[in-house]
Parts: structure tokens; C-alpha cells; sequence
């Protein structure tokens, strides 16, 4: 007995199961106007950064909030260790 | 200590980088983790060639790569995106001579030429402020060098030329129709491009152009639309086709014997068809063949689908008599069928990789004996244990891929393509000012690039050079406090 095909199977039993209860669009918001919106809204976007993207670094402006963005998750994400730490050690929140 | 203003301000801001990050991050970051690798570099059972899928991270940069269609057909309603898309080889350069019919429009519209490259998917179109004047908009980014055209926009037929002197991997063309045209593209055109169009009106409605072509000069690539269409186009019949060709099995597959070849029919992706009918596998030949074999199969079989195009792969089932492992090959065939019962053979008989000679993790215990040989049994118990078979991995992908279509997945796609488009649709383009003097024709411009600071008579600076430096001397400043701010909230 292979225990990863078991382990496969079972997984692969909980997808289809999955699969068949998702639907792939949703009625009153489909994923066709979903597109559409996005192409417009993706434009609209693209001018305005654009119009600006000539006089200002935008690369180094978008590098810089991924730095910060990074910087926010991963203080986050320490903070949320911590007071696992702390309520498993029974030091309170 | 910065003041409390200050730090209020920080504060808002990272709050916006975080619900930026929420939106622009979390979302592809879950979606990545749907598509399944296909790189199977650590389990050598089997490999899987060229298998690839309707539904991607980011289709908007593979998706061409996945197709090579001859023919596309638009679903008759409602309005999709009609897409045909042919993958060649790269030219460094080339003249397009495009065509649009326009019916008259009460409006202006909107024009997008994209170009594609390994990596890119980038925005170097033009914008068409109003069909009914010369007006328009040409920008370059991301290093085409070159890309004009000329003529002027007006309903009915219209060409422009675009000499495009940039490396392009591949090219497709997209327009939406309602009257459903059809878009015959030359599959013997070996060369490639990078060409997408997109076109739709100021209401980002895509049911005002009718029909475009694009025409090769000098021998490049080319396309030739019908005229446009008004007909509805039926869904194509599929009963009794028949599958014939040759399989033949490569001398390098000298470990085994294969038994069973499989055709696997994959449905339009979402984007093209409004269904998602689901994959549909057709056993077309049995039998046993081992290396430098070969064998005709012709079965005939009826299809039932509910959608116009499929696209079909190959896979077949061998036994590999050393590992005892049944493996799977993959032969993608890399195009479209449509209105026809017959399905063509494989270009070439199924392609398998070479395989490994051994199995990873698995070494032979005939050279141990006492205690060594019960370790090394024991270690190849565990082993087999412990890695899935082939079977288990492509029937995992499957399924995987299957999620990838449904609801969130595709919405989340949807969002990562779309944030993907975002970013790398970012130009730099020089801004082009012009001032039309009242109640005159008389216009005057102001070429920014010819604007420059002297300093100490032997350096230039541009504007654009000195502005983009004051703005980055205050990027990294504000940044800069923000570090401080953040280390000392920290510390």
C-alpha cells in the first residue's frame, strides 16, 4: 500500500467534491462583467498613472511601498507569533 | 520623536499600503498556489511533455503560448471576446498593414495594439480619441523602438501601417463581435508577432467594431477576416469523428511497453467560451507496443459537446517493466479543431522524454547482505511508501486544474491578471501638449524633450531628468522618515 496515493486520494476525493459544488460563475455578477469591468477600470487606471508616470519614478515609488507593504506584514506577522507564544506559555495576551 | 501630526500621517499611509497590499498581494499570492507545477524536477517516475492548461496564473502572458489556433468562431450570444492566436518563431522586425470596418459610430472610440514578448505583456497602442477626426494617440514603452501607422480612422474599412522594429515572440488578434465573424489566420505562416487588439467604445462596450484584419506585407504575417459576418454560427456537430494516425514508440523508451493511447479533449477557456464544460478523455487505440514499434489506430467515436472548439491532446499510458510503474505521456498537440468530424492525426508520433534510469530515492539492496540488507529494505519500504505514483500525480493536477475554473479561482485570476496588467501596463511616455488657438486651426506644441537645464556649460540635463530627480530625491526622503518612523515604532 502506497501511504502517498492514500494520502493523494483522499485529497484528490475532497477537490472533487469541491469542484462539483463551485460554481464557475456567479449568477448576479458573472465572471464576463467581472472582465469587463476590470478592462475598464484597468484603463482608467493606466491613463492616470501613466499621465504622471513621465515626471514621476513610479518603479521606485512602487518598490518603495513594496518595502513598506512588506515591512507592515512581517512586523504582522511577529506580532501574531508573539501572542501565540505568549497564550501557549500561559503568559496572557 | 516625529510629531503627532506626522506620525498620523504615517499612520494612514501604511494603512493604504496595507489594504494596497491586501488587494494587489493576498489575492495572487492564494492564486498562485492553485496552478499546479509542472515541473516534476524531483520525481523522475515519469515526466509530463508540453502539458499545458486552459487556466494560468497569468493567461494573459502564457496564453499564447498554450494555443496555436487556425480558426476562431465567437459564441453567437451574448457578446464574448473573439480571440484567434498563432505561436511561431521570433523576427526582430516587420510591417503590418492593419484593416479595421467600422460601422458608423455616434461616439469615439478606443484602440489598443499590445505587444508580446517572454516575459511582458505590455501597452504600446495607440488611442483613437474620436473616429471622426485624425486625432490620435501613439505611445511606445518597454523598448519597441518603433511602431507608426498612417491613414486615417473612419467608419467602413480603414488601414494603417505598423512598422513594428521590436523582438516579438508571438501575436494575437482580439476583437469582439456580436455578429459573430469569423478570423481565418494562415497556419502555414511560420514567423510570429506580439500583437494583440483590443477594441471598444468610450463606454468600454465592444459590440461597436465589427470585424479587423490584419495583412501581411512582404511575407510576414497576416490574417483575413471574412467580411463582416451577420450570420449566427451553429454549434459544430462532433458525432462520429474519427481519430486515425500512427503511434510509434521511440527507441528511447527501451524499459517498458505502452498499452493504451488516449485522446484528451480540453473545452475553450472561460474567456472565450461562456461554459466550462468539463475534460473529456476518449480511449482511441489498445494494444501493446515497445520501442521502435509502431502501429495504425483509426477509431471512430461520437462527441457530444456544447461548444464549438476543443483543443485535443495525446496521452498515452506505458509500463515501465524496471520500476513497475505505470507512466504517462502527454503530446500536446497545440491547436484547435473545429467544424470538421475528422480529427487530425499527431504531427509525429508521441513524444516522450527521456526518462531517468533510476528512481530517485531508490537504490538496489542486491549488493547488501545481513543487517545492511535489512536497513536498505526497510529505506526502500519506506520510500515506495512515501512517494505517489504517476498516476496519483496526474489525476492531482487534473482535478487542481479543475478548481482553477471555478468559482473563486477564476475570479481571483481574474484579479491577479488584471493587477499584473496594471503593473506592467505603466509607460513613460512623454507628454504631448498641444494648444489649438480659438476660432483658428493654428496649433501650438511643446516638445518637452527638447526642454534642458545647461549646467556649468558642459552638462545637459533634461526637464524630464531634473523633474523625475527632484520627485525621486523626495521618494527616498519620505521614505527615508517613514524608516525612521517604522524602526521606531519597532524598537
Amino acid at each position: 500500500m502506497n501511504i502517498a496515493d492514500g494520502f493523494l486520494d483522499i485529497f484528490i476525493w475532497f477537490v472533487q467534491i469541491l469542484t462539483s459544488k463551485l460554481p464557475t460563475s456567479i449568477s448576479f455578477f458573472t465572471i464576463e462583467t467581472y472582465q469587463n469591468l476590470l478592462a475598464g477600470i484597468k484603463t482608467f487606471l493606466l491613463a492616470i498613472v501613466n499621465s504622471v508616470a513621465w515626471f514621476l519614478p513610479m518603479s521606485l515609488i512602487l518598490t518603495l511601498f513594496k518595502v513598506m507593504i512588506f515591512s507592515y506584514l512581517s512586523l504582522f506577522g511577529f506580532k501574531i507569533v508573539k501572542f501565540a507564544l505568549n497564550l501557549l506559555r500561559g503568559a496572557g495576551a | 520623536m516625529l510629531p503627532k501630526k506626522l506620525k498620523k500621517i504615517f499612520l494612514i499611509l501604511g494603512t493604504l499600503f496595507l489594504a494596497f497590499f491586501l488587494f494587489s498581494y493576498a489575492f495572487p499570492v492564494f492564486a498562485l498556489s492553485i496552478p499546479f507545477s509542472d515541473n516534476f524536477e524531483n520525481y523522475e517516475i515519469g515526466q509530463l511533455h508540453n502539458q499545458y492548461n486552459w487556466t494560468e496564473t497569468y493567461p494573459d502572458r502564457f496564453r499564447v503560448k498554450q494555443f496555436e489556433s487556425k480558426e476562431v468562431e465567437c459564441s453567437t450570444a451574448p457578446a464574448l471576446n473573439c480571440e484567434a492566436k498563432k505561436k511561431g518563431e521570433q523576427i526582430e522586425s516587420g510591417s503590418w498593414q492593419l484593416e479595421f470596418y467600422l460601422p458608423p459610430l455616434s461616439s469615439g472610440g478606443y484602440f489598443q495594439v499590445y505587444y508580446i514578448d517572454d516575459s511582458n505583456f505590455g501597452w504600446i497602442g495607440w488611442r483613437v480619441q474620436d473616429f471622426g477626426r485624425d486625432d490620435y494617440y501613439v505611445s511606445c514603452q518597454r523598448g519597441c523602438s518603433g511602431i507608426y501607422f498612417e491613414g486615417k480612422i473612419n467608419t467602413g474599412w480603414n488601414t494603417f501601417l505598423i512598422v513594428w522594429d521590436k523582438t516579438i515572440k508571438k501575436w494575437f488578434f482580439k476583437l469582439n463581435d456580436e455578429s459573430s465573424p469569423t478570423f481565418d489566420l494562415d497556419e502555414t505562416f511560420p514567423y510570429i508577432s506580439g500583437l494583440k487588439i483590443e477594441a471598444f467604445d468610450l463606454n468600454w462596450r465592444f459590440d461597436n467594431i465589427s470585424s479587423g484584419k490584419i495583412t501581411g506585407i512582404g511575407g510576414l504575417p497576416f490574417v483575413f477576416p471574412d467580411e463582416p459576418a451577420t450570420d449566427t454560427i451553429s454549434l459544430v456537430d462532433f458525432a462520429s469523428t474519427t481519430f486515425s494516425g500512427t503511434l510509434k514508440i521511440p527507441d528511447i523508451y527501451d524499459e517498458g511497453y505502452c498499452y493504451e493511447l488516449n485522446a484528451v479533449l480540453s473545452p475553450p477557456p472561460t474567456w472565450l467560451w461562456e461554459k466550462q464544460p468539463s475534460i473529456q478523455t476518449i480511449p482511441i487505440w489498445q494494444g501493446e507496443l515497445e520501442a521502435n514499434e509502431e502501429d495504425a489506430y483509426s477509431t471512430t467515436t461520437e462527441i457530444t459537446l456544447d461548444y464549438p472548439l476543443l483543443k485535443v491532446d495525446y496521452k498515452i499510458f506505458c509500463h515501465n517493466t524496471t520500476t513497475e510503474q505505470i507512466e504517462t505521456f502527454f503530446q500536446d498537440v497545440n491547436s484547435w479543431v473545429e467544424s470538421t468530424t475528422t480529427i487530425p492525426s499527431p504531427p509525429l508520433a508521441p513524444y516522450i522524454t527521456e526518462l531517468p534510469t533510476t528512481t530517485p530515492y531508490l537504490i538496489s539492496c542486491d549488493e547488501y547482505t545481513g543487517l545492511d540488507w535489512l536497513v536498505c529494505k526497510i529505506h526502500e519500504l519506506l520510500v515506495g511508501a512515501f512517494i505517489p505514483s504517476a498516476q496519483k500525480i496526474t489525476n492531482l493536477k487534473q482535478k487542481v486544474d479543475e478548481i482553477g475554473s471555478k468559482f473563486p479561482s477564476n475570479y481571483i485570476n481574474t484579479t491577479n491578471n488584471f493587477i499584473y496588467d496594471v503593473y506592467n501596463g505603466l509607460s513613460e511616455t512623454q507628454p504631448n501638449l498641444v494648444i489649438t488657438a480659438p476660432f483658428s486651426n493654428a496649433t501650438s506644441s511643446v516638445d518637452f524633450s527638447l526642454l534642458t537645464l545647461n549646467l556649468g556649460g558642459s552638462l545637459n540635463i533634461s526637464l524630464q531628468q531634473l523633474i523625475r530627480g527632484f520627485f525621486t530625491i523626495l521618494a527616498l526622503f519620505g521614505f527615508g522618515f517613514w524608516l525612521l518612523e517604522f524602526l521606531g515604532s519597532i524598537l
